[in-house]
């Protein structure tokens, strides 16, 4: 029916004809020549009745295409929920991976933050100006009671600040430049009274700290540790009963409160203070980032994953790949089972990254899907010495998956390098942070029974 | 106002709504741009445009208004990048037809209601079709090679069972208003 200008006829399309029918089935199948534009836009003006049925015939088809699932969905619903993770991606997951450019930093996002006023707040000297918030964050003036949104541009006091879901994101800047980067569920409290000081209330942080005056390093205290900074790139990450502290690069004094036993704890290397001390305090090199990280879902989930929450639990010690995220959200009114949006998620730290990303790195997936439907792959890197600087890869265009046949198991493995990249910020070394993997079209029935990282 | 409460930029929230309101959008695109992969762009694009504003989003207006709005400029911006589309929708003729749509939606919802079961009266081989092109999205010439006959077969095929469905539902709704 993809109807040529010869077989529209020369002499215009009148109404009812079969001309008439097949310039409307060309609109609806989106094969329409221009000769049928032309003369259905004429018609269309002069004949009511012509109108009244192109809009009734469009309507139809409209519905068809919208209502698919609740007109013709008797046959997808035989497709049950099964093992193992089944990623049941509706067409919205194109804003799934709009949230998940927010949360790795948002590269488009600064542009319009730079565009924010500067907004003084009226309680003591501001010390810190918001550099880059992402999702919602909240902060509060040290003596108020009352927490309030905070934006990008913002100049605070002395105070507290919290990064309220897994995917939200802030950068505080000191006057002297120095970062602090939080990320995930953390609230953090901070003061500069010509001594920098955090205290970590929630979750962990980033920071790349400028050369600090001589006698009045940047403090840390947690529930279990202090840490004493000069000047150097480190993360904290504090869990009830421990903080664990990584330094990318400078060094780190770090106390054990309950005995007082510190450790000076070099680049590339972490230690751990608890709330029980055991014996003397020990920093240990950090083993480098591995370049490849793979997981299988072919027996379930993993032990720790759930599904129908955000994880926002910190990776285990030692753990240089962190945590992993999804989520399952089912909607009303749908006759599918569940929709799932998926993503793997890495602490964020620099050191929480999946794998260290090089120019060789493959993302590798085993997949399988009930419907055809186009598959779009996020990746977001981040540097691995800088707090901020997130960088966004994706891919739109998957041949292997297009060729995939409904039903049948494949293996898609897709050469980072080659997806469509933001600017980086850093020429430093990065590690792939998350990965998102969405479909537009609905119910595409995704399964996922690998992912990997690896050199090619 | 405290940090349980929600706020925007919302993702959960945003998501609710959109997805309460996506199958508006989606018939508001499909009104001016039927042709199914293009009207996919358009909402694909709606989408990102309505999360990208969501914090301007007045919670005391009901969403869905809000999203259509979006989804008709991004309709027109479409447009006027293609120039069959323009042909087609030019002279005023879009215009008319948005509002002509509006003036018919009380029938076409009341009629239309019956489509489920008039798909269901499908003889089981162009319900297959219908089921493949517009639920599974198989592109027309994967359906031609499973049915063993050509693209121009399926095309007209599918112009047939839309037309049989169109006499179907207004037949369905004339039997009941009779009854």
């Amino acid at each position: 029916m993809c109807a040529d200008d010869d077989r529209a006829g020369g002499g215009g399309v009148n109404f009812p004809s079969p001309e008439f029918d097949e310039a409307v089935a060309a609109v609806c199948d989106g094969s329409l020549s221009e000769r049928q534009a032309e003369e259905l836009n004429v018609l269309l003006r002069t004949d009511t009745a012509a109108r009244d049925e192109y809009l009734w015939r469009v309507e139809l088809h409209a519905r068809l295409a919208c209502d698919a699932e609740a007109i013709l969905g008797g046959d997808a619903n035989a497709v049950s929920l099964r093992s193992p993770l089944h990623l049941w991606v509706r067409p919205v997951l194109a804003l799934a991976a709009c949230v998940t450019l927010l949360a790795g930093g948002a590269w488009w996002w600064r542009s319009d933050m730079r565009k924010n006023s500067v907004v003084q707040n009226s309680v003591g000297p501001a010390v810190v100006m918001l550099a880059e918030v992402s999702g919602t964050v909240w902060s509060r003036a040290e003596g108020e009671t009352e927490m309030v949104v905070a934006n990008a541009g913002m100049r605070l006091p002395a105070g507290d600040l919290q990064t309220q879901s897994p995917m939200s994101t802030a950068v505080l800047r000191f006057n002297d430049g120095t970062d602090v980067a939080l990320s995930g569920e953390a609230k953090l409290g901070f003061e500069d009274a010509g001594q920098k000081k955090l205290r970590v209330l929630a979750g962990g942080f980033t920071a790349q700290v400028k050369s600090q005056p001589t006698g009045k390093p940047l403090i840390v205290r947690t529930t279990t540790a202090e840490l004493q900074v000069l000047g150097t790139v480190f993360s904290v990450a504090a869990a009830p009963g421990s903080t664990r502290l990584d330094v990318q690069s400078g060094t780190v004094k770090m106390t054990r409160l309950a005995d007082g036993a510190s450790v000076d704890v070099p680049k590339n290397s972490s230690a751990t203070a608890s709330s029980l001390p055991d014996g003397k305090m020990n920093a240990s090199l950090r083993a480098p980032l591995p370049e490849s990280w793979t997981q299988r879902f072919d027996s379930g989930l993993p032990e720790g994953w759930r599904l129908g929450e955000w994880m926002t639990e910190t990776g285990p010690d030692g753990s240089t790949h962190g945590f992993v995220q999804a989520v399952l959200e089912s909607y009303p009114g749908s006759k599918q089972p569940n929709h799932t949006i998926g993503t793997i998620h890495a602490r964020s730290s620099p050191a929480g990254a999946l794998a260290r990303l090089t120019d060789d790195t493959v993302l590798r997936l085993k997949v399988r899907r009930a419907r055809r439907s186009a598959l779009h792959i996020f990746v977001c890197a981040r540097p691995l010495d800088e707090p901020t600087g997130a960088q966004m890869l994706q891919l739109h265009e998957v041949p292997a998956w297009r060729d995939l046949p409904p039903g049948q198991w494949g293996e898609i493995t897709l050469r980072l390098a080659d997806f469509e990249q933001s600017p980086a910020t850093s020429s430093g070394p990065r590690g792939v942070h998350y990965i998102a993997i969405t479909t537009y079209e609905a119910d595409a029935g995704l399964e996922l029974t690998e992912i990997a990282l690896e050199p090619r | 106002m405290n940090p349980n409460s929600p706020s925007p930029p919302d993702q959960p929230r945003f998501l609710r709504l959109f997805l309460a309101s996506e199958r508006e959008v989606r018939r508001t695109v499909l009104a001016m741009v039927p042709s199914l992969a293009d009207a996919e762009d358009i909402v694909q694009q709606t989408a990102a445009a309505l999360w990208e504003k969501f914090a301007e989003y007045d919670e005391a207006r009901p969403f869905t208004p809000w999203a259509c709005r979006f989804a008709q400029h991004h309709t027109r911006r479409w447009l006027e990048r293609r120039a069959i589309w323009q042909r087609l929708l030019e002279h005023g003729l879009a215009e008319e037809l948005t509002q002509r749509r509006e003036a018919l939606r009380p029938e076409m919802e009341r009629r239309l209601a019956a489509l489920e079961k008039c798909v269901e009266k499908l003889p089981e081989e162009q319900r297959r079709l219908v089921t493949g092109y517009y639920y599974d999205r198989t592109g027309i010439g994967a359906l031609a090679a499973a049915q063993g006959g050509s693209v121009e077969a399926v095309y007209k095929m599918l112009q047939r069972i839309r037309q049989a469905l169109l006499e179907c539902v207004r037949t369905t709704t004339a039997q009941e208003v009779e009854a």
